[in-house]
């Protein structure tokens, strides 16, 4: 007891109350389409009245078709919205339940041009998201609706659209032991539809720059396969250098500045790059094993490819200097033809797993492996500028008298949903995205 | 031990004892020393379980609370004349034993015997009187005076709770929301006021109308709105970015529960991310399109403040989108 504790220790804590606002969590949402009215657009004419009539009828399908929107049949609309100037009320929209109203006019134009104005109005929140107005040729009418139609996508969902552009594919004719194939382009949803090689000279596997209105593919001329560039606005085309082997499997990088592609020597084929200005080929990687189908990241410092490395043919991934070579696919089966997204979140591929063939989305880290959609022969997928949706073609097993098996042009959402055709005058396949116009 | 002790210092000692008894009370709680004595009820409120609406949470009426004093204090008004130093339950007896009689002044004897008599004093009684003029009634009411006269040979504190229980089951009788009956007491009834009336009224039964007087929002009531919301909320499943995207959203209400104005709080990445703007905007959009907020106006019309803001965390990720 000599030593006496003289001193006690009194911890006081206050506990502040919390703030009692009334606290909601909602957890999970719709994957519904988003409903939105598009009354009929107003003109001054009669002729920028049909204009305007033929606009929204593309709209329309635009957007439909993305599987984002749901367009509300026109006889539920309680209103019309001839004028840009009045306000619409907005009640008589809540009530048929359109998050999303659009209202357009069309009028003439000095030059024999055309001048559409816009809006598109929250209809719940009642107030304008979007007000555009665009002057162009009356040819162009077509153009200004992918336009519009594009604007109101990268207003609602915030990604950019995919509307205005294009799509070249190989149109396939003949009997299928002597196809004909020829390079052609159309629009994203079908329209104008163009070929561009006669068919004289075998074509393969042809992308599109993603910055410019330019083609690279594999052509056989004089039966030696080369990678050629097209330029679209020009039809100019030259041969990209002589290689000692043969070369496949082109694309472009992201800045359009250089080509990648695999090239073939001596029955070892690796992965070369070549700068388009000094026409140079720079060789990336050193194996035995066989190294194809290279695709750039959007930002352009990685490289995904398919090699055998492994054993079988899987998924790798590497710096674009050549270094640093990842596998990212592990799964059952075969993997080929990877492409980088150009929102840079995924990696396409095909995968040929027990005689079926599959379109599928992986990560570039490995993770977050999806098949998207399976059939006989599901192939060539390739990415819309927004990477949101892919398009590739399908054939379906041909019946014992050999028909059924035509290759056709499909598109599907990243997330699985809403496969859809894509009309080709002719069998299609080997489609590649244009970026936006 | 005790040497030691007185060894230390005095001041030391005193301070000590201080410290001590301080930490003592610290540990083992300072005791109310000016608690107010624990007032005796005299009479049990008794409810017949049949007029009593069940809801999901207790809704106990604070105006239960004032009907209570004012039986207190007017039993105790009527105690002190007589038995100023009785028992509670002496005098639930002898209100029971007056009640069962029939010979007290008051409330019971107007009852049964003086029909015609204009009511002086308790409410209750006038009630019945009222109700002994419909002659359809009368036999009814003849009724539990037999019961009341048979119970006399029964143990008395049995009586007194019967006789209880038989007038406040008059009372729930009585509680019915008619407006006829209401006009009927403010003819029949000089000394009862109006506010009296409805105090009445709102015993036990309807006191908790909206039932919203003690309580807060119930998790299945949270739920109901959150599932609401869901149903209102339309997400893009293959937006960037959608596993980590949440949307806190400040919803300001009207009285009527309709949306005055919804403020998205991330306002910076509001501004510089375009897929977390579309999804926030349709959060907002969600808040407006699942308006008005009916469950708000209808029970908690009197709770403005506790729904006057709410703030709402919009998760477009349940592991089915994923």
């Amino acid at each position: 007891m000599k030593k006496i504790i003289l001193a006690l220790i009194f911890v006081f804590s206050s506990v502040f109350s919390a703030n009692a606002e009334l606290k909601i969590d909602v957890v999970g949402a719709q994957k519904d389409p988003i409903p939105l009215a598009i009354p009929d657009f107003g003109g001054e004419s009669y002729s920028t009245r049909s204009m305007g009539d033929d606009i929204r009828h593309v709209i329309i399908s635009d957007l439909e078709r993305s599987g984002l929107f749901a367009v509300i049949n026109d006889n539920a609309y309680i209103q019309e919205l001839p004028s840009m100037t009045v306000l619409p009320n907005f009640i008589d929209w809540q009530a048929i339940n359109s998050q999303a109203l659009i209202q357009a006019y069309v009028k003439n134009a000095a030059n024999d041009k055309v001048r559409v104005e816009f809006r598109l109005w929250d209809v719940f929140t009642s107030s304008q998201l979007s007000g555009q107005a665009f002057t162009t040729e009356k040819d162009n009418w077509r153009r200004i609706a992918h336009i519009i139609s594009d604007a109101i996508y990268e207003r609602i969902t915030g990604e950019k659209g995919y509307f205005d552009t294009r799509v070249v594919y190989i149109a396939e004719t003949g009997p299928k032991t002597k196809k004909k194939k020829r390079l052609a382009i159309m629009d994203q949803d079908g329209e104008n539809h163009k070929f561009l090689t006669n068919g004289e000279s075998l074509v393969l596997t042809p992308r599109f720059s993603p910055s410019m209105q330019k083609i690279t593919y594999l052509s056989y001329y004089n039966d030696n396969p080369r990678v050629y560039v097209l330029d679209i606005g020009t039809g100019r085309q030259e041969v990209l250098g002589d290689f000692p082997g043969m070369t496949f499997a082109p694309r472009f990088s992201p800045d359009g500045k250089k080509v990648i592609m695999s090239m073939a020597n001596k029955g070892n084929s690796e992965i070369y790059e070549m700068d388009l200005t000094t026409k140079k080929p720079k060789r990336l990687t050193s194996h035995p094993a066989i190294d194809t189908s290279p695709s750039y990241s959007p930002d352009g410092k990685k490289i995904t490819f398919n090699s055998d490395r492994g054993g079988k043919p899987q998924i790798y991934v590497m710096k674009s200097n050549g270094k640093n070579v990842e596998r990212i696919s592990f799964g059952y089966g075969r993997y080929m033809t990877p492409v980088w997204s150009p929102r840079g979140d995924y990696i396409a591929f095909t995968k040929i797993y027990k005689g079926k063939f599959y379109i599928g989305v992986i990560k570039p880290d490995g993770s977050g492996e999806r098949l998207l959609t399976e059939g006989y022969l599901v192939e060539g997928p390739t990415w819309a500028p927004n990477g949101r949706v892919l398009m590739y073609y399908r054939e379906n097993k041909p019946n014992k008298y050999g028909k059924g098996g035509d290759a056709k042009l499909f598109s599907i959402d990243l997330t699985g949903y809403n496969e859809r055709q894509v009309v080709t005058p002719v069998e299609a396949s080997d489609p590649a995205w244009s970026p936006l116009l | 031990m005790k040497k030691y002790w007185y060894k230390i210092p005095l001041h030391i000692r005193k301070s000590l004892l201080l410290h001590l008894i301080v930490t003592l009370l610290g540990v083992v709680d300072l005791p109310n020393l000016f608690h107010s004595k624990p007032e005796i009820v005299d009479v049990p409120i008794i409810v017949d379980l049949k007029n009593v609406k069940i809801s999901a949470t207790t809704n106990l009426p604070s105006k239960l609370k004032m009907v209570k004093e004012k039986d207190q204090t007017s039993l105790d008004k009527k105690l002190a004349t007589k038995h100023k130093k009785k028992t509670v339950k002496q005098a639930n007896k002898e209100v029971a034993k007056k009640q069962a009689d029939g010979k007290s002044s008051d409330a019971e004897d107007s009852k049964i015997e003086k029909v015609k008599e204009k009511p002086k004093g308790d409410f209750l009684a006038q009630e019945k009187k009222k109700k002994q003029t419909n002659s359809d009634k009368k036999k009814k009411k003849k009724e539990p005076k037999k019961e009341k006269k048979e119970s006399k040979k029964t143990p008395e504190l049995k009586k007194g709770l019967k006789s209880l229980l038989a007038s406040v089951g008059d009372i729930s009788k009585n509680l019915e929301p008619e407006k006829d009956v209401e006009e009927e007491v403010e003819e029949t009834t000089d000394e009862v006021t109006k506010e009296e009336a409805e105090d009445m009224q709102n015993l036990g039964v309807e006191g908790g109308v909206g039932g919203s007087y003690f309580r807060e929002l119930t998790i299945s009531e949270r739920d109901a709105i959150a599932g609401r919301l869901r149903e209102c909320w339309n997400v893009d499943p293959g937006a960037r970015g959608i596993e980590d995207m949440v949307v806190e959203v400040r919803a300001y209400l009207n009285k009527d529960a309709t949306v005055k104005k919804v403020d998205i709080l991330d306002k910076s990445r509001y501004k510089n991310d375009p897929f977390f703007r579309s999804v926030a905007e349709s959060a907002k959009r969600a808040v407006f399109i699942c308006a008005p907020y009916s469950l708000f106006a209808e029970q908690y019309s009197d709770k403005y403040n506790l729904w006057k803001t709410i703030l709402l965390n919009f998760n477009p990720v349940d592991g089915s989108i994923k």
